[in-house]
């Protein structure tokens, strides 16, 4: 039976950019219930029917105007994801491709968008130090929700922005 | 956005999207008539070429599939066997079929994404794939469905779908079971009416019309449709075995780009490569289904369009899909994955059908199997001149007075041509200068 949450983690293993990869990595360790875990290159990546799942959550890495390690979640559909710089190849960025998949009504009743804003993406670079604190708490977030969900328990109400 | 003088008019269309990488075009006018037309690429140099000398040969197909996110195989292809026949390496049949298997995945995978949401907005009008899905959302499904088959393929046989891992001078680092191929025939089976489809829409497009009077050159195979192994030929009837492409293709640099131009020789004109040179050179020996489809489309002369290409790229993901279905079909796992070759001094080159076009490797190695020379050609460097000849053509049946429509008008006939200016070196923005003399001013 296909699990009810899809996570997805979006890096690439260059600096900051692994930040979602690394997030999918804790979260699958801890082989949350009805969550399939997945990691992915590009937001291309997502455009696939997802509406056999109740809920889609990714993470990302992004970078805003808060400082390096700032946490932000988001309910979809929001226009403060525009106020944010997002990679990807072809101009397809995070954004792009989940306002494709709305357009094309594969999208799941609920998703939720995490990102940490990062600083440096050079190749071949290790992750900056003061985001492994920023990892551990999405992680943890991450997983009492799926967990209070998997209770039956009301999802805490997402904040559509702010630093989570 | 336009500026102008007395004497003098710019155009600048900040930035050509939906191409992979950064550039530019200017367009120089003087008393109205073209002078001047530069595809500017300003991506800086990636100088993979120097980057591999002195590395160990088993570390080049994993290198330079870091050129393109989107060809990475083409690239993982070139290299094996230019490698290859520098150590006197003959692979099995059966590693040659999975390396033809691998490179259906990737002509899949590219082409699908570049006709569904790079390049068929450009004929309604539309500003992205998002927009066009607004009034063709099963038509952009379907090819974002076959996508992600050719992703799915190079996962399989490539250890994933971007910049694949299990390329390996000789063969492949681990055949794949024959279960997780067997595993992907359903959907390629769907794949391949759906790609039929795709392709009767795509002939549908309203295309502008504008031919020249192009040289087209591609690998040509005497069995099979080009892909990773042939001669080059050209359709003026030349034929260039892989060994002499020097002697006949030469790279120039150019003020106005980072990555070079190339030429054919003896007169240094420009060449048309792509989806199109080979449906035009090698139609005949597109797989069955895809030739029947091609007669039901009326292929069946030369076509010397550049905006038909998106034709051509979809009769290429049909040849593509049934060429994949009869491989995944016939697959037992080889033997041997890879064949054994022992270091010794030498060279080799080869040359192979990237998705977007020809691409050449040539290196040299020393007897410790340490690479000494790299030279890697790839499409769209030799695409580019000729665009620039297409542009001083089309201009003149385009420029109005609203430069930005003439920008959009320059742009969709850039993007038939599917540029990886990341491989190239590597997207664009559109200047457009005017000068007068002063008595036209008067």
């Amino acid at each position: 039976m296909i699990d009810s949450t899809l996570f997805v983690g979006v890096g690439s293993p260059h600096g900051d950019d692994q930040v979602g990869w690394l997030v999918a990595r804790a979260l699958a360790d801890m082989s949350p219930k009805n969550c399939e875990v997945r990691w992915v290159r590009s937001p291309n990546e997502l455009l696939e029917p997802l509406t056999d799942r109740a809920r889609l959550i990714v993470c990302d890495a992004c970078r805003g105007t808060a400082t390096v390690g700032t946490i932000h979640r988001w309910l979809w559909p929001t226009n403060e994801l525009q106020q944010m710089r997002w990679s990807g190849t072809h101009d397809v960025t995070l954004p792009g491709a989940l306002a494709l998949a709305a357009q094309l009504n594969w999208l799941p009743p609920q998703v939720i968008i995490w990102a940490i804003d990062v600083g440096q993406t050079t190749p071949a670079t290790t992750i900056t130090s003061s985001l492994n604190e920023s990892i551990h708490k999405i992680v943890a977030r991450i997983a009492a929700e799926l967990a209070c969900d998997d209770r039956g328990q009301a999802i805490s109400p997402p904040r559509s922005s702010a630093h989570a | 956005m336009a500026s102008s003088k007395d004497s003098e008019r710019t155009i600048t269309v900040p930035i050509l999207t939906r191409v992979e990488g950064e550039g530019g075009l200017t367009v120089r006018l003087h008393n109205g008539q073209i002078r001047d037309v530069e595809l500017r690429i300003y991506e800086p140099p990636r100088l993979f070429e120097a980057l591999l000398r002195g590395r160990s040969l088993e570390d080049v197909p994993d290198i330079v599939a870091r050129i393109c996110g989107i060809c990475p195989v083409a690239y993982q292809m070139n290299a094996v066997h230019a490698l290859e026949t520098a150590l006197g390496v003959q692979v099995t049949p059966e590693i040659r079929a999975l390396r033809r298997l691998l490179y259906c995945g990737e002509w899949i995978e590219s082409h699908s994404l570049h006709i569904h949401l790079l390049h068929a907005p450009d004929f309604f009008g539309c500003e992205s794939g998002m927009q066009l899905a607004q009034q063709f959302p099963e038509e952009i499904k379907r090819g974002l469905r076959l996508k992600k088959h050719g992703n799915q393929l190079l996962e399989v046989l490539g250890g994933r779908a971007i910049h694949p891992v299990n390329v390996a001078v000789g063969g492949f680092y681990r055949a794949p079971r024959r279960e997780e191929l067997a595993a992907l025939i359903p959907n390629f089976e769907w794949g391949l009416q759906a790609a039929c489809d795709a392709a009767r829409w795509v002939a549908s497009f309203p295309v502008p019309d504008f031919t020249r009077p192009y040289q087209f050159v591609a690998l040509s195979h005497p069995n099979e449709y080009p892909m990773n192994e042939g001669s080059v030929a050209c359709s003026d009837g030349t034929v260039v075995p892989i060994d002499q492409y020097e002697r006949h293709f030469v790279e120039e640099q150019v003020p106005h780009s980072t990555a070079l131009h190339s030429l054919r020789l003896p007169a240094r004109s420009e060449y048309f490569v792509g989806p199109l040179a080979r449906i035009n050179l090698c139609g005949v020996r597109l797989a069955p289904t895809a030739r029947k489809l091609a007669d039901e489309l009326g292929w069946t002369e030369i076509c010397r369009n550049p905006f038909r290409g998106i034709v051509a790229r979809a009769l290429e993901v049909v040849h593509a899909y049934d060429v994949a279905l009869s491989l995944l079909r016939a697959y037992r796992p080889p033997a041997v994955a890879r064949v054994a070759y022992e270091y010794r001094a030498g060279e080799g080159c080869s040359v192979t059908e990237a998705p977007r076009g020809m691409m050449f490797h040539r290196y040299r190695i020393d007897s410790s199997g340490k690479i000494e020379l790299a030279k890697i050609v790839p499409p769209t460097s030799q695409n580019q001149a000729q665009i620039e000849t297409d542009l001083r053509d089309y201009l003149p049946r385009i420029l109005g007075p609203d430069d930005s429509v003439t920008a959009l008008h320059c742009e969709r006939l850039i993007r038939s041509y599917d540029p990886c200016i990341s491989c190239s070196t590597h997207f664009l923005k559109l200047r457009v200068e005017s000068t007068q003399d002063a008595e036209a001013l008067q």
